[in-house]
């Protein structure tokens, strides 16, 4: 299907690819011209599960400054990474492109398409000041050539995030009301860091503490446990050294530190957003906040991503735009993708979309159009041969060449522990889901996947561009 | 031998030329450490990174008469940017060195001509404690209530170098990192002493943890002199500087 000659009801069926953004865009445009474009400030996190925030419901971490920006806009909760893992991900923001378009299907191995645009590059020309600090991590592509960029990441939260917003706190304290509007881009790194730990305590290691446990350590989770009958990917993911060997103490110490870290984030958000006040800027500037995928968090067994389980696939999308975004709500019923990052920021930016880009604009959602059409199911990808289908009542598993495909009623198993893929009573489900990914995949321009153009460095610190 | 613990194990290779320092030291009286700033990055099967340089850090600290001055200049390394921050703190005579007035200034440097205007990301920053409240100033000014007990990052240094080695010496507070950014709910705490066998030399040191929002646990690793030698979180560590001896200026 070809999204540029489908219909809106089409498009809809057909997980909201390119075309529907487009309709949206016209529709909501405003009927005067504004006389300046908004601020974009676009934040994400590095590994950000959507649920670790106190917000959400969380009781084992402190995110005021997250809370703070969920309560002044709309945050959604089924929102999913276009590809859980950092590269793939973050290609899909600042491309609009699914990954076997843009071409990142992994980490650091593959470039992104030389000749598709990104959010930076479209930005400049359309009169915006494009601004980078932190982790960008887009393989192929250097940041300094798409943005003014401020101070560049590392491979540590711990170390770095600290300069990230103090740098954008800098920045946007020194802006005139004469000087043109920014797109400033903030990438921060944690929670990544539970990377390291996990690499700390490979084997089992010891705990590196010397105190006694805090007395608010989590608990296991619900769903820790796995069915060893799951599709090989994961079951490979599992067998590497992640969690081989851990007690549960280092589960819940694993769990207790992650939320230590979502916190060191949120602090570093708070800062950002104080900043944004304190220079005045607030009402003029939109906000978005998201993770590039979230964090297996004990979860069947698992740390890390790479995975389409909720824990890895689901991160926060908050958006907050003072008297334009509807404020203190909380989506919990719209497919949210990481696709929807570049069109929604083209839309408040009142300028033409990137070329086919795949994901809706979320403005009319966050401006409360109860009427609004939209998606019917979201597509995430792992790799390039997983992936999984979402619908507000399902999610379906398919990877290219495994026998075992996953389908989970997603109201009543929110953990993901029982698989009715196998269920007679599903084969309805099941068949209409695939007939989804199907159609779905044809209205994809894939390119041709080559050997490893980037080569991996001999011994590489994992997690330093993970 | 003893396997060295993880904080300084994870120091690599950076401890080979690292001479601990000795001579006096007061607490209470005036003096200058100067740390580096290391990364803490392991390899990929677990085994200790290098504790690459991430920057430095000066504390100094001067009594007065009322109160403890204190000042902190630490520059981070990141690629092609480096911010230097300064701070300038008048502290009270407390366990926690509770700053009352401070002055932060912060200044950029770039390698990378034509990213960053001259001056852009500069800040002069400022705060106080007026009453129950704390008022911080950088464009306006901002009011909000003081938490019963806080202190700095950077105070601790300083802080904990006043406790005793016993059990009993336990500081519970709100950290107030940068002098910005709030974390709730901490607690530093004296663990006990531990050797550590650095070449040949077997060192015994005391240890201080510190648990609370916001940060992974601090350990804070003293010479019997009450020196801290190495304040080392999750990824981060800051190591005495030996290039004064006494590792103090």
């Amino acid at each position: 299907m070809n999204p540029l000659h489908a219909t809106r009801r089409t498009f809809l069926k057909a997980g909201g690819a390119g075309g529907i953004g487009l309709i949206l865009t016209a529709q909501h445009a405003p009927a005067v011209a504004e006389k300046r474009s908004p601020n974009l400030l676009f934040m994400h996190l590095d590994q950000h599960y959507w649920e670790a925030v106190s917000a959400f419901g969380c009781q084992h971490v402190r995110t005021p400054a997250i809370d703070r920006l969920a309560a002044q806009g709309t945050s959604f909760s089924l929102s999913y990474s276009a590809n859980p893992v950092c590269c793939p991900a973050r290609a899909c923001w600042y491309t609009g492109r699914a990954s076997s378009e843009n071409g990142v299907v992994m980490n650091d191995q593959w470039p992104v398409a030389p000749e598709l645009p990104d959010l930076g590059q479209w930005l400049s020309t359309r009169g915006y000041d494009s601004v980078y600090a932190g982790k960008w991590h887009v393989t192929g592509r250097n940041f300094t050539q798409s943005f003014r960029v401020l101070t560049p990441g590392s491979g540590v939260g711990e170390v770095t995030d600290g300069s990230v917003s103090r740098a954008a706190e800098g920045f946007l304290r020194s802006r005139k009301r004469s000087d043109k509007p920014f797109f400033l881009n903030l990438g921060f790194l944690q929670p990544h860091d539970c990377c390291y730990w996990v690499m700390e305590h490979v084997g089992g290691t010891p705990l590196t503490r010397l105190g006694s446990p805090p007395a608010e350590l989590p608990p296991l989770p619900p769903n820790h446990g796995h069915d060893p009958s799951e599709p090989a990917p994961v079951s490979r993911r599992r067998n590497k050294r992640e969690g081989d060997g851990w007690s549960a103490e280092h589960w819940r110490w694993y769990l207790w530190n992650y939320y230590r870290m979502v916190e060191m984030a949120d602090a570093e958000v708070g800062r950002v957003l104080d900043a944004l006040e304190d220079a005045g800027l607030s009402e003029d500037t939109l906000v978005l906040l998201t993770s590039d995928h979230g964090d297996g968090l004990a979860r069947h067994g698992l740390t890390s991503k790479m995975f389409l389980y909720d824990e890895a696939a689901r991160v926060p999308f908050i958006a907050a735009f003072p008297g334009r975004v509807k404020e203190g709500v909380r989506d919990t019923s719209h497919l949210v993708s990481g696709l929807d990052v570049a069109p929604t920021l083209c839309d408040f930016a009142g300028i033409d979309g990137l070329p086919k880009a795949r994901g809706l604009s979320l403005r009319p959602l966050l401006e409360g159009r109860a009427d609004c059409p939209w998606r019917e199911f979201l597509v995430s990808d792992t790799f390039r041969t997983g992936r999984m289908v979402r619908t507000p009542e399902f999610k379906y598993i398919a990877y290219q060449g495994d026998p075992v495909t996953q389908l989970f009623d997603m109201r009543n198993d929110p953990g993901e522990l029982k698989n009715l893929a196998a269920d007679a009573a599903k084969a309805d489900v099941v068949r209409d889901l695939a007939g989804r990914l199907a159609s779905w995949e044809k209205t994809l321009d894939i390119l041709p996947l080559k050997e490893p153009a980037v080569k991996k460095a001999g011994k590489r610190r994992r997690g330093t561009q993970g | 031998m003893m396997p060295k613990p993880r904080d300084w194990a994870a120091l690599g290779g950076r401890l080979s030329a690292w001479i601990p320092p000795d001579g006096a030291f007061d607490p209470a009286g005036a003096w200058s450490l100067r740390y580096a700033r290391h990364a803490l990055i392991p390899e990929l099967d677990g085994t200790p990174g290098r504790g690459a340089l991430s920057g430095e850090l000066l504390i100094e600290q001067n009594p007065a008469q009322d109160v403890i001055r204190l000042r902190a200049t630490e520059t981070v390394t990141t690629g092609f940017s480096t911010p230097t921050t300064v701070a300038e703190m008048s502290c009270a005579k407390d366990a926690l060195l509770t700053p009352l007035r401070w002055a932060l200034t912060i200044r950029w440097q770039t390698s990378a001509p034509g990213t960053v205007n001259s001056g852009e990301l500069d800040q002069e920053r400022s705060g106080r404690v007026e009453g129950h409240d704390l008022v911080f100033k950088a464009t306006k000014e901002h009011r909000r209530p003081a938490p019963e007990r806080w202190t700095a990052f950077w105070t601790l240094f300083a802080a904990v170098q006043r406790l005793p080695f016993e059990n009993r010496s336990v500081l519970t507070f709100d950290l107030l990192e940068d002098l910005e950014l709030f974390k709730g709910g901490h607690r530093l705490a004296y663990i006990g002493p531990q050797a550590v066998t650095l070449g040949e030399k077997t060192l015994s040191l005391h240890v201080f943890e510190q648990t609370g929002h916001g940060v992974l646990p601090w350990r804070w690793w003293l010479d019997d002199r009450h020196r801290v030698l190495l304040a080392a979180g999750g990824r981060r560590a800051y190591l005495l500087g030996t290039s004064v001896k006494g590792g103090a200026e």
